[in-house]
């Protein structure tokens, strides 16, 4: 059922260890932690982790991307890896040279708004892929000589710009418009489930901890049930998770199934990390609610991360795919 | 020799292709009941004739002593055919595994073989007025007679298909001197037996599918107590864990599915309303979850593990997808949902769907207790404190 054999552990827990942080890591539209991410490259080479062998990647796949993106989420680490890996695998596939790109030397992004807002990493990228989903259309900016307004975030841990496109050398590329949304709707959800996961724990331990009444409040049923609801949240969005990178790694699912799934993940996990790491404050009580303690840096996340990549008519198609007529 | 796999799977395409009755055309479980039940009874002694009864169970007793894949390669030939599993989950889900862990050898070969075949149904006498969630708060009494035998008094509730049931499993306070988990013993009872009165209970959807079950000084012989005296709750834990597996292979859930709701919706036209279509997708996106869910839980069962605690989160997912969908069903059908007309065969669906959602929460352990469990078993959050651990039952405070 889970997609997850123990190899995948193995990276998993080389990802967990190098990637183990501290909030203070947390950007403040600084950017992000370039020597982390030197680390991650070099040590891990997570930049090309799916970029084929020939093209200077390490040849793995989707499966291996959603171990690291699901680490990513628990550390709730400001990185550009879940953009630059979306991107760099779609300029792979159509054959462009990506070889900075795996060593993660140069950063590419990727962005579903033609008009070049709200491009995530956008303040960092060097390259961007701007996906058309309903022409069914890709496309490859250079950002070089782009103007960009770095926009100021919610989310303090990824940054977003605007981009004037206008003007800038931009390139039709060969590659299926649909699996990349697919892929960035599903490294995302692994990312939300990685932070939702967090956040579970960090609660759980605290109302385990955390005395009143002469009583640890976890054993008060209020709380109980509170984070019992959490942890039903997260098993039930992980199965869509989970099904979902299942299908991203079969190069053989047909567009419609990959489409289904992966916005069906996509809008799963969005809502569960939103309530889970809003209910996370609560559990946390006054603390929760400061800047002393990083709750509220995963619910900033949760809530920008619920908008990230949605084209916008993911209720549309998702009643489409139910059966109902359009 | 094993069957192979290929041939159990060709066998049981071609029973279901002579016996298989499809999802749906059976008699109605709702409307006519005692139809559903007999025809349930036919389907299982076919089933047992064609030698595709008790899968997992051992050939000694009627069954065909196969590996859980077998099981699974069952379920998925199964798909789309009716599977009885509502009359068949307390018998053959839980009663038979039970007897096979503890019963003697002469309760396994008297009991299970017609168990196997449908000619006895069984039913769970365990719930009562007073002990519900908290179980082991029973007040049933085995009194012991001089001949070794017990005589059973008190009363039972909730019992599904006791009317339609020959025997049960009965839990019944044996020792009122011991704390409260420790003086349980677990009995076979004959429902024909002098004493044993059942009446239908009427739910809100107006079924009568459970029902109390009054036990007025009923003897039982000493070979009937299953496993040993005083250690029922072992018994009844074995016997819950049994119904987790039964259920993840066999979820009950709402009569009213999404796909009945999207094919309304399209016949009425309401497929343009930006509201209907976003709450078709929620209930999409919640559906898909409980499925995919239920799929991962159903994977460790037939591959031989306890799903253990983490079913209760199927339990609440069925519950929440019912309200959900039978909520969605009453605002695309409007005013038809609450009222129709009776020559209309369809008419109360929707009515029976909201009606029946909220039994989903409270049927085998309410959406309160399943939360504890998770908090408890999965989190590992400390217990709420224990009044009643360790003190003698007769000292308890009940009521």
């Amino acid at each position: 059922m889970t997609p997850y054999t123990d190899e995948h552990d193995q990276l998993r827990a080389s990802v967990r260890g190098l990637v183990r942080t501290d909030r203070s890591r947390a950007r403040e539209n600084t950017g992000h932690d370039v020597t982390l991410w030197r680390r991650m490259c070099d040590e891990l080479g997570v930049a090309g982790l799916a970029i084929p062998e020939v093209q200077g990647g390490a040849g793995f796949g989707v499966v291996e991307l959603a171990v690291v993106a699901e680490e990513v989420g628990r550390a709730n680490l400001p990185s550009p890896f879940l953009t630059t890996a979306v991107a760099g695998l779609a300029l792979a596939a159509a054959g462009e040279d990506v070889g900075a790109i795996a060593r993660g030397e140069r950063l590419a992004t990727v962005s579903f708004s033609p008009d070049g807002r709200h491009v995530p990493d956008g303040d960092v990228a060097d390259v961007l892929v701007l996906v058309d989903v309903t022409g069914a259309s890709v496309e490859v900016v250079e950002l070089g000589g782009v103007p960009r307004t770095a926009l100021t975030t919610m989310d303090l841990t990824r940054g977003q710009a605007h981009l004037d496109l206008r003007g800038a050398p931009r390139r039709e590329i060969d590659v299926p418009a649909h699996r990349v949304a697919a892929l960035a709707a599903t490294l995302l959800a692994c990312e939300q489930i990685g932070g939702a996961e967090r956040v579970l724990e960090t609660s759980t331990a605290y109302a385990s901890q955390r005395v009143q009444f002469g009583r640890p409040v976890g054993s008060f049923q209020a709380v109980k049930h509170l984070l019992a609801d959490m942890l039903v949240d997260l098993e039930l969005a992980r199965s869509a998770q989970q099904h979902a990178v299942a299908l991203a790694a079969d190069t053989g699912t047909s567009a419609p199934v990959l489409d289904a799934a992966s916005r069906t993940a996509r809008a799963a996990c969005s809502r569960a990390f939103t309530r889970i790491s809003s209910d996370g404050i609560r559990v946390h009580g006054g603390i929760g609610y400061t800047w002393e303690h990083d709750a509220h840096l995963y619910f900033r996340r949760a809530r920008a991360s619920a908008v990230l990549f949605t084209p916008g008519d993911d209720a549309d198609r998702l009643a489409a795919y139910a059966g109902l007529a359009s | 020799m094993t069957e192979t796999l290929a041939d159990f799977r060709r066998r049981v395409a071609d029973f279901l292709a002579h016996h298989g009755c499809p999802a749906g055309a059976a008699p109605s479980r709702s409307r006519r009941p005692a139809d559903h039940v007999a025809a349930a009874r036919v389907h299982q002694r076919a089933l047992a004739d064609a030698g595709l009864a008790g899968i997992t169970w051992p050939v000694e007793v009627g069954g065909l002593g196969l590996g859980p894949e077998y099981r699974q390669a069952f379920a998925e030939e199964s798909a789309g055919f009716e599977t009885f599993s509502a009359v068949f989950t307390i018998g053959l889900g839980m009663c038979g595994p039970v007897l096979l862990a503890l019963g003697t050898a002469d309760q396994r070969s008297r009991y299970l073989p017609p168990l196997l075949r449908a000619d006895e149904v069984w039913c769970q006498l365990f719930s009562e007025p007073g002990a519900g969630s908290d179980l082991a708060g029973l007040t049933t009494t085995a009194v012991p007679d001089d001949d070794g035998g017990w005589r059973i008094r008190g009363q039972k509730v909730w019992t599904t298909y006791a009317h339609h049931s020959d025997r049960a499993l009965l839990l019944a306070r044996t020792d009122p001197g011991k704390a409260k988990h420790r003086g349980i013993t677990m009995f076979v009872l004959d429902m024909t037996a002098p004493g044993v009165t059942v009446r239908p209970l009427r739910q809100a959807t107006g079924d009568a599918e459970f029902n109390e079950v009054f036990l007025d000084d009923v003897r039982v012989g000493p070979d009937d107590v299953v496993g040993a005296v005083d250690e029922g709750w072992r018994a009844a834990t074995l016997m819950l864990m049994n119904e987790r597996v039964a259920l993840a292979d066999n979820p009950i859930g709402s009569p009213v599915t999404l796909d009945a709701v999207v094919a309304l919706a399209n016949r009425t036209g309401r497929t343009t309303d930006p509201v209907v279509r976003k709450a078709v997708a929620d209930a999409y996106v919640a559906q898909q979850q409980a499925e995919l869910f239920a799929r991962r839980i159903a994977g460790e069962v037939r591959v031989g593990r306890d799903p253990g605690a983490l079913a209760s989160i199927g339990k609440l997912a069925a519950g929440r997808l019912a309200t959900q969908v039978s909520a969605l069903a009453l605002e695309v059908a409007g005013p038809d949902a609450v009222a129709w007309d009776p020559a209309d065969p369809d008419g109360g669906l929707w009515a029976y769907g909201e009606l029946y959602a909220p039994s989903l929460s409270i049927a085998g352990g309410t959406e309160q207790i399943q939360r504890t469990v998770l908090g408890e078993r999965v989190l590992g959050l400390p217990r709420e404190p224990q009044a009643d651990r360790d003190v003698p039952f007769r000292e308890l405070r009940r009521g």
